[in-house]
């Protein structure tokens, strides 16, 4: 059996870390909330200005418009893929960053790895292409908090000017869908081209104050907006596995003291009766 | 009936049952009612005004697109909507004098201009709505 004084120190130590863990779950559970919030409430305007697209899409195939051809067709003449990677700029996460690397690993295997080029926001996603010694095209920061709209812009035109100047033929964006505290799964979104919408009955549209003005402005707003949307969910799923992990950890933290404080009095007690033991015995000996 | 909904990036304001509803687009009002062919729009900052049983309601919004669909449906993806008594008058004219200056001052470039002029527009659109909000308002408590 360890000795007391050892299993103090330990007791000490476990007992520091357990403070941070807490903290750090306090502070993880803040940033849920609102991140959890935010992605919610966008979750329908994301939706919905998709689905406009899509039905668009699915309606005005032939149409005149010149990018919105571009964007739904796969005429394109590269063979390669560009990814775009969002991930966390810290670990602690539990399997979140696992979970995604595994999903970006899938991609990569199936496309090929010198088919592939990568726009990544947060280190680990950096991190990850980095050590794989693939090609990164952007690299953005990850906000841990106060996502705006304008922060998916720059990522959405990286994405759509690259498609239209054909350097590759398919977009797709990898990152966290966040479907509950408790759960969020790895994802992937194709962004470009366009996934129609097969289901719908083909309806004539009619356009105000014209076809191109409206498509335009519509193609680059539902972009941006998924971009945005899947950076909120992205931000939701971090800080809900962060919470929940640093949780976890509390909880074994105090199991560990628990059972430390245990072998620690144990010790204690086998300390004294050990000494007793040596009195009486002295004691007997001199009477004896 | 026609089913009106209007969302935006933060929440859905209004999923309702309507008569009739009247939006801004780039080429000026439109009104639309039931049996409307569908119909894609691009919506500018002003004021939406839909109508049930009679009843006229109001609310401001910034840019976004329309939709209707065949079946009777109405979408609106706003940037921004707010209804009246949300908007905070006193804040909306400081917004308001800020984009004017920008304007005003000395020459900047294109896109800077532009924002300028579309927060100019947006809150010239809540103004208008905040008014006559405070306008409508006592005239229904003294009717009640």
């Amino acid at each position: 059996m360890a000795n007391s004084k050892e299993i103090r120190r330990r007791i000490k130590s476990v007992k520091n870390i357990g403070q941070i863990t807490k903290a750090m779950e306090l502070v993880s559970a803040a940033k849920m909330r609102k991140a959890q919030v935010q992605a919610l409430a966008s979750r329908p305007y994301a939706k919905l200005s998709s689905s406009l697209l899509e039905n668009l899409a699915s309606t005005v195939g032939e149409t005149e418009n010149q990018l919105f051809r571009k964007i739904l067709s796969g005429q394109n003449n590269s063979d390669k893929t560009l990814m775009i990677l969002v991930s966390p700029n810290k670990g602690l996460a539990g399997a979140l960053n696992t979970n995604l690397v595994n999903k970006a690993m899938e991609l990569i295997k199936s496309e090929g790895r010198e088919k592939i080029d990568f726009v990544v926001i947060g280190k680990k996603g950096e991190d990850l292409v980095r050590r794989l010694r693939l090609n990164i095209i952007a690299d953005f920061e990850s906000k841990e908090r106060d996502l705006r709209i304008f922060d998916a812009k720059p990522i959405a035109d990286i994405a759509i000017e690259e498609f239209l100047a054909q350097h590759y033929s398919k977009v797709f964006i990898v990152y966290t869908d966040f479907v509950s505290t408790l759960n969020q799964r790895p994802n992937m979104l194709q962004l470009l081209p366009l996934v129609k919408n097969a289901e719908r009955d083909a309806e004539e549209y009619l356009f105000e104050p014209n076809a191109d003005d409206v498509l335009e402005d519509l193609i680059y707003r539902t972009i941006e907006f998924a971009v945005y949307q899947t950076l909120l969910e992205a931000q939701a799923s971090e800080h809900s596995a962060r919470m929940v992990a640093m949780r976890n950890a509390n909880e074994a933290s105090s199991d560990l003291i628990d059972d430390l404080q245990l072998s620690y009095n144990q010790a204690r007690q086998s300390g004294i009766t050990r000494e007793l033991s040596e009195i009486s015995a002295a004691k007997l000996a001199m009477e004896g | 009936m026609i089913h009106f909904k209007i969302v935006t990036p933060e929440r859905i304001l209004l999923e309702t049952e309507v008569d009739s509803v009247t939006l801004p687009t780039r080429l000026g009002e439109i009104t639309v009612l039931q049996n409307h062919i569908p119909l894609v729009a691009s919506l500018v900052a002003g004021e939406v005004r839909y109508r049930t049983h009679g009843q006229e309601s109001f609310f401001a919004v910034s840019g976004g697109f329309i939709e209707v669909r065949k079946n009777h449906e109405v979408v609106v993806l706003a940037d921004t909507a707010e209804f009246g008594h949300e908007i905070d008058e006193h804040r909306a004219e400081e917004a308001r004098q800020k984009a004017q200056e920008i304007m005003r001052g000395s020459y900047h470039d294109q896109k800077s201009h532009a924002t300028a002029s579309a927060v100019l527009e947006k809150n010239l659109a809540r103004l208008k709505v905040a008014r006559k909000h405070r306008s409508h308002a006592p005239r229904i408590d003294t009717n009640s």
